[in-house]
């Protein structure tokens, strides 16, 4: 069936409905409520909703499309790329009190939208014992309805692909009001063609285009693929064709026995040489490969330097310039055994050894190892930070590209090219597995800040020239919606504005939020 | 010289534990090395890597369990691994701890013993300074700098207002303090070069003791139970003017909390 038809079966008393009034009030009181990690600015609103139901929700936004009145669609407010932040609306809907987790079996965990991935965690791992939701964006306060509208993803989605690859059902609250529950596999495209049908609206058929997507992980716009799920019309929406209430998530045995393993490298060409190889192991089993670049493992060490031995960053060896980091999972010690041995004869070719290594098998050994993860944006973020008391103007710039496999070192030698050419400071880290590396650019005047500004562009042009993507994990938000064009051609960038106008002709779900003007 | 690291085996400090029945669940717990201990290896190391005939050996006690955190141990550059393993090992206060600790010394040999300043379970604190008193050795706890020179160490703890400086001979029991060192993380060449490394499994019997000696029948102390700690509650915001708010802080810290 290629059908999707929502109705009203539920819908709440909207005087009911918790909310705060009043839009200085609101500025003064509550202004957390206008704005992300993105750290753009918003603006104040008339009133924020705080619904508990998917009744609730349905019930808003029956009353805000009577009244014509735009809303912003809040999460756990964590993304980076502006798509939770109170600009051009009238009200914010936030979906932090819909926290409870609503049933589960041994494979699956049905959640509102509000609960954040650390309660999902923990439930999983207090009443579902041996099973994970394997998806693991940094952000762990970030909750569920923002990881399955933004399509997040984390360091393993090298090996369990991102959000989309988990949702098994979800519930969706559409601009109208109307209420979606759609389940995998009972509404499917026929071919590129959708049939809706909303509430006293005739039917309209979506058709869309032929487009062939970068082989990439993409959180880009829509993805329109041909006999596809209509689930995946909403995963990866960013908010603007309705508002997901409630999830059902597919789980997996949590793998047992994990190794994981820091390998300190001479040379960024030598990091590169080693992820190559690793990838194309048939013995290596790895679910996340990461990479901090020359740029990443000076700042590390200057911090240590500057901190001593109470620094919460461990003594990198002297002789380290680069590094990557892998986790690995295996069976038994003999397949460790194999493992190890397929690393010695990976790392000998590359005149390194073993002995270049950090291992452990233990969470204790994985959390002193992502110490050394988290600790790179925040003294990218310590840096900006001094840098902010001269000029308050002055902001980091990180980018979010990918590019196919065999396109890493041209788009590696492209980033260094023209970054050093302008003489920004920047550091380089990422997934390095996916090809899909982190540049953040540090600029230190006005005019250093206009230019990476410039070549934030023009960088995303390249990625797009290599066949990759302007956002692989971000999503666009209203951070980086300019660049949509770079990436899609017109007809592509018309459907999706037919799909949005088909659901939410109004535009009063995030407006501004992924689609350029 | 033969140093020998004592190391305890501690649930992973990111385990969550928790108690049922008066006892630790220890279901999906997974089991470290203590990591107070790794500074008295990492000292151990550095010895044997400045050159000279040294030997570093690890010595745990515990269940059959222990076996892979004395492997854990031994990956950080070990050469001999020994574990004395009993069931009785969890019913084992810190004076029959020592006690078996001791006697597998005596078994081994030593010239310098290092261990943690505590392990990070129970806390106790007691166990490197009672191995020393029964093997009649000196010894110095919770110490943040280390120096040996011919056969003569010196160390330096901190203490209220300053820094105790210590010099005594070898053999000697040091337990070390955070500061120390920085602790080495584990190669992978380490982790598989333990399989071939001699690992010693003792009884009881094989270091002189019975099960007289050990476990509830050798302690003095016994735990009874265990118990989950309470829960804290919700901080309170008294709002108001200064006079007011003073007055209720007073009543409440009186009334309520029942600490004034």
């Amino acid at each position: 069936m290629n059908l999707i038809k929502p109705d009203f079966t539920y819908c709440s008393d909207i005087k009911l409905i918790k909310r705060i009034e009043g839009s200085s009030r609101i500025l003064e009181e509550f202004p957390d409520y206008l704005v992300d990690e993105s750290r753009l600015s918003g603006n104040s609103v008339e009133t924020i909703f705080f619904p508990e139901t998917t009744s609730d929700v349905s019930a808003i936004m029956r009353d805000m499309h009577k009244r014509g009145l735009r809303g912003c669609v809040s999460g756990a407010r964590t993304g980076v790329v502006g798509g939770a932040v109170a600009m051009n609306v009238d009200c914010v809907i936030s979906l932090s009190g819909m926290n409870e987790i609503l049933g589960f079996d041994n494979k699956s965990i049905c959640a509102q939208c509000g609960v954040t991935l650390d309660e999902l965690d923990k439930h999983i791992s207090d009443n579902i014992p041996g099973m994970f939701y394997p998806v693991d964006p940094t952000e762990t306060t970030s909750s569920i309805g923002g990881n399955v509208a933004s399509n997040a993803s984390g360091a393993r989605t090298y090996y369990y692909g991102p959000t989309r690859n988990w949702v098994n059902a979800i519930t969706v609250v559409l601009a109208d009001g109307s209420v979606l529950d759609l389940k995998r596999g009972d509404v499917v495209a026929d071919g590129r063609r959708f049939r809706i049908e909303l509430p006293g609206q005739p039917e309209t058929t979506f058709e869309f285009p032929n487009h062939k997507y970068p082989k990439v992980k993409n959180t880009a716009g829509f993805i329109l693929a041909e006999n596809m799920d209509a689930i995946d019309l909403f995963v990866g929406s960013e908010g603007i064709l309705g508002i997901i209430t409630k999830v059902d998530l597919r789980l997996i045995k949590k793998p047992s026995n994990r190794l994981y393993t820091v390998i300190w490298a001479e040379s960024e060409k030598q990091s590169v040489d080693l992820v190559k190889a690793i990838r194309s192991s048939h013995i290596l089993n790895m679910l996340a490969i990461e990479y901090f670049s020359p740029e990443a493992i000076a700042v590390l060490k200057q911090r240590r330097m500057y901190e001593g031995s109470s620094s919460t960053v461990a003594k990198i060896p002297y002789d380290a310039i680069a590094a990557i980091f892998i986790d690995c999972v295996y069976k038994d010690d003999s397949e460790l055994s194999d493992i190890s041995a397929e690393l010695e004869i990976i790392l000998h070719a590359q005149k390194r050894s073993l002995d270049n290594t950090w291992s452990g098998m233990n969470d204790s050994d994985l959390k002193r190892m992502k110490q050394l993860r988290h600790a790179l944006p925040e003294t990218i973020n310590m840096i900006i930070t001094e840098r902010k008391k001269d000029n308050p103007n002055i902001h980091k710039l990180s980018t979010d590209f990918a590019v196919p496999d065999g396109m890493l070192e041209t788009m590696l030698e492209t980033y260094h090219k023209k970054l050093d050419k302008s003489g920004i400071e920047y550091v380089i880290f990422g997934h390095i597995g996916d090809n899909h590396l982190h540049v953040n650019m540090l600029p230190k005047t006005e005019k250093e800040l206009l230019l990476a500004h410039e070549l934030y562009v023009e960088l995303a042009k390249d990625a797009v020239r290599l066949g990759g993507t302007i956002a692989a994990e971000h999503g666009i938000g209203r951070f980086k919606r300019h660049l949509m064009p770079i990436q899609y051609p017109p007809e592509m960038l018309d459907a999706m504005l037919e799909l949005k106008n088909i659901f939410d002709p109004a535009g009063l779900l995030n407006p501004g939020v992924m689609l350029p003007d | 010289m033969k140093i020998v690291c004592l190391v305890k085996e501690v649930p992973d400090s990111e385990a969550k534990i928790t108690v049922e029945n008066g006892k630790i669940k220890e279901t999906g717990v997974k089991f470290i090395v203590n990591p107070y201990d790794e500074y008295g290896i990492e000292e151990a190391l550095k010895i044997k890597e400045a050159g000279g005939e040294h030997q570093v050996f690890i010595l745990t006690f515990g269940t059959e369990r222990a076996k892979k955190v004395m492997e854990s141990a031994m990956a950080l550059g070990a050469d001999e691994g020994f574990l004395v393993a009993d069931g009785s090992a969890p019913d084992c206060d810190s004076h029959t701890t020592a006690k078996v600790l001791a006697a597998a010394l005596n078994k081994i040999g030593f010239d310098m013993i290092f261990c943690g300043k505590q392990a990070i379970d129970d806390d106790s604190s007691q166990v490197g300074v009672r191995v020393a008193e029964m093997l009649s050795l000196g010894h110095a706890s919770v110490v943040n700098k280390f120096e040996l020179t011919d056969g003569k160490v010196k160390v330096e703890r901190q203490i209220q207002g300053g820094q105790e400086v210590i010099e005594m001979p070898v053999p000697c029991v040091i337990t070390c303090q955070k500061g120390l060192n920085d602790p080495r993380y584990p190669s992978l060449k380490n982790i598989m070069a333990v399989k071939k490394k001699p690992r010693t499994v003792f009884t009881l019997d094989d270091i002189g003791l019975s099960a007289d000696d050990v476990g509830v029948n050798g302690s003095f102390v016994e735990v009874t139970k265990f118990e989950p700690p309470l829960e804290k509650a919700p901080g309170r915001v008294i709002e108001g003017e200064p006079e007011d708010t003073a007055k209720e802080l007073i009543r409440s810290l009186r009334e309520e909390a029942k600490v004034i």
